[in-house]
């Protein structure tokens, strides 16, 4: 019996920690197994985390001594318990539901679907503080406390499961494959527990859901692409995880209107497609994500109200484009290294409420323009390298608040010294997306195979010339500026 | 003459409003804080709704869910089983029901 119990761990989930990761453990020998458990947690060996699972049961199983000990029966219990349902990554098969054996009986079949999906979510969660889930039993999950029944939408003398909410539940656990047996439902949140692990491949089935919300929360892995096979979704709330990698481009190209996706660990460039979206909401702040902003933000112009991408790492020229948002309230990219001067179509904004742009390297002047927007309620500039504001930027000024300190403007208060400002400015201002010559090069080589071949790519060179237009702009102001530093450039009118 | 020190006055009373302001905009954004999960339940609040019109008026005070969604435990309706779309309905929770397209532009329970 003993041995039997000790060979089951390898069907443990991986990808989650198997103990509350809180759990204090009185035995000094005994942490630093854990530990380490938790160090080949991180690797990406499969048969080493196996392993040291199977050190770690093995030991717990041999030392009566330590109080969280699990006994031999409780081993056992959870053995049988784990055999009777998919794993955490194991797909989940179309008929499913109609093998699972179970004497309960159910007003209609989907009723019993979701029993089935909310059982295996019950057995998925390690710990439950506030007893959220205690009257998760027999077959009324009607009354489940988080989950909400309506008349089918293509049925309506049926009664379904259309949203489960366990938001601030504080549930520890991992989301088992059944889930993808709830297709009626309309809205999953889940903001505010400790689920870990990934989102199983079966959210796909999830046809009718609007509304995801599994922020904050201990997710990790890539991007969660069977959300991107949801078809009408349009509510994505993924912030405060672990999510890492690259955005994939499909995500702008679905009818999404909120994307948050903030507090994460993503790292990529921001798909050039970004414009594509119809949200109304974009928030990617505090993640690494690189390169330049998508000019293809200007085609966002009659949706998008609010754009945050504080605290990451992007870099190149502000896109003129963006001066296309006539519906955006607040638009705020500070804490990034974008570099350049201030588009004079921020003018364009008019309905910009909160501008933030502090904390970049910007260069130039600020314009007149853009302090004198309607409805501008905070202009945020600090921390960059201006060296000149025009009429009507200056701090304090009705109405509106501004904050120009720490840049290069003279007879202004709280500015960088001269020296630092002086190596900043007198660089020659440099546009590329971190890969520049990437961009540049593909164009060129089309421009020359379109020659060579005798083909007439015109969609081509107008996109070069813009770009060599673009370049000649930014240069000849700047030279004027190393030409004459003591004196502050008038910007052309 | 006896202008100047009472035009002082306002200037500074009005810069120190401005500070005030500036300084609350923070605590006020539109997404819902944690609370005990009893609290939740059935909790069904008024507020106003977003506006063109009356936006610019609550200048400052301006409830933006992006800003909200900064603080880890805020979420758009603390009304549990309701669509964040559909906040402000009252009665049994409905998840098919959403009353609004744009999340922006919604009623959001800010209790």
């Amino acid at each position: 019996m003993s041995s039997e119990i000790v060979t089951k761990p390898l069907i443990w989930p991986l990808t989650c920690p198997s103990l509350p990761l809180n759990i204090t453990l009185s035995n000094s020998f005994f942490s630093h197994l854990f530990y380490k458990s938790l160090g080949a947690f991180q690797g990406s060996t499969s048969h080493k985390m196996a392993t040291s699972y199977f050190l770690l049961l093995s030991l717990f199983l041999l030392s009566s001594s330590v109080s969280h000990a699990l006994s031999n029966v409780e081993a056992s219990f959870i053995v049988r318990r784990q055999l009777l349902h998919l794993h955490e990554n194991d797909e989940l098969s179309d008929n499913y539901a109609d093998n699972y054996e179970t004497n309960l009986t159910f007003p209609n079949p989907r009723l019993k679907s979701a029993y089935i999906a909310l059982e295996a979510l019950k057995k998925a969660i390690y710990s439950d503080p506030s007893n959220f889930t205690a009257n998760w039993e027999g077959p009324n999950v009607c009354s489940y406390n988080g989950v909400f029944c309506e008349k089918a939408l293509d049925d309506p003398k049926i009664d379904v499961v259309a949203g489960i909410d366990l938001n601030h539940a504080d549930i520890a656990g991992y989301i088992p494959p059944e889930i993808g047996l709830l297709t009626d439902l309309a809205l999953f949140h889940i903001n505010s527990n400790r689920f870990c692990g990934v989102l199983p491949k079966s959210f796909s089935k999830l046809k009718l859901l609007y509304e995801l919300d599994i922020s904050n929360n201990r997710f990790v892995g890539r991007f969660p692409e069977p959300v991107l096979l949801i078809p009408d979704i349009k509510f994505l709330d993924l912030r405060f995880n672990e999510f890492e990698g690259e955005l994939p481009s499909e995500l702008f190209n679905k009818s999404l209107d909120a994307i948050f996706l903030n507090n994460n660990r993503f790292t990529s460039t921001i798909p050039q497609n970004m414009g594509s979206s119809p949200a109304s909401v974009m928030v990617f702040a505090y993640n690494n994500l690189t390169g330049c902003l998508p000019s293809s933000i200007g085609n966002m112009t009659k949706t998008l109200n609010e754009f945050v991408l504080i605290n990451n790492n992007l870099t190149g020229c502000l896109p003129a484009e963006i001066g296309k948002l006539e519906q955006v309230y607040v638009f705020d990219i500070s804490q990034n290294n974008f570099v350049g001067m201030l588009p004079r179509t921020f003018d364009g904004l008019k309905n910009a409420e909160h501008l933030s742009i502090g904390h970049n390297k910007l260069t130039g002047f600020v314009p007149r323009n853009v302090c004198s927007l309607p409805n501008l309620v905070n202009f945020t500039f600090s921390y960059n390298y201006f060296n000149g504001e025009e009429e009507g930027c200056v701090p304090p000024k009705k109405d509106v608040v501004l904050d120009d300190e720490n840049n290069c403007i003279p007879n202004r208060p709280k500015q960088k010294v001269a020296d630092v400002c002086n190596v900043v400015i007198s660089k020659h201002v440099d546009c590329k997306c971190g890969s520049g010559t990437h961009l540049i090069l593909p164009i060129l080589q089309q421009h020359h195979l379109a020659h060579h071949q005798n083909l007439h790519l015109n969609h081509n060179l107008p996109v070069l010339l813009k770009l060599r237009h673009q370049s000649h702009n930014l240069n000849l102001p700047l030279q004027h500026q190393s030409h004459n530093p003591a004196q502050p450039l008038l910007p052309q009118r | 003459m006896n202008f100047k020190p009472w035009l002082s006055f306002l200037l500074l009373a009005l810069a120190l409003a401005m500070v005030a302001e500036a300084s609350s905009v923070h605590h006020e954004y539109g997404f819902h804080g944690a609370a005990v999960v009893h609290d939740l339940i059935g909790d069904d609040n008024e507020m106003l709704l977003d506006s063109e019109t009356n936006r610019r008026t609550l200048a400052g005070r301006q409830q933006y869910i992006s800003y909200g969604a900064l603080n880890a435990n805020n979420v758009p309706c603390g009304n549990r089983g309701r669509s964040y779309y559909n906040c402000q309905q009252r009665g049994r929770a409905n998840p098919y029901n959403r009353g609004c397209t744009q999340i922006t532009h919604c009623a959001r329970d800010t209790s």
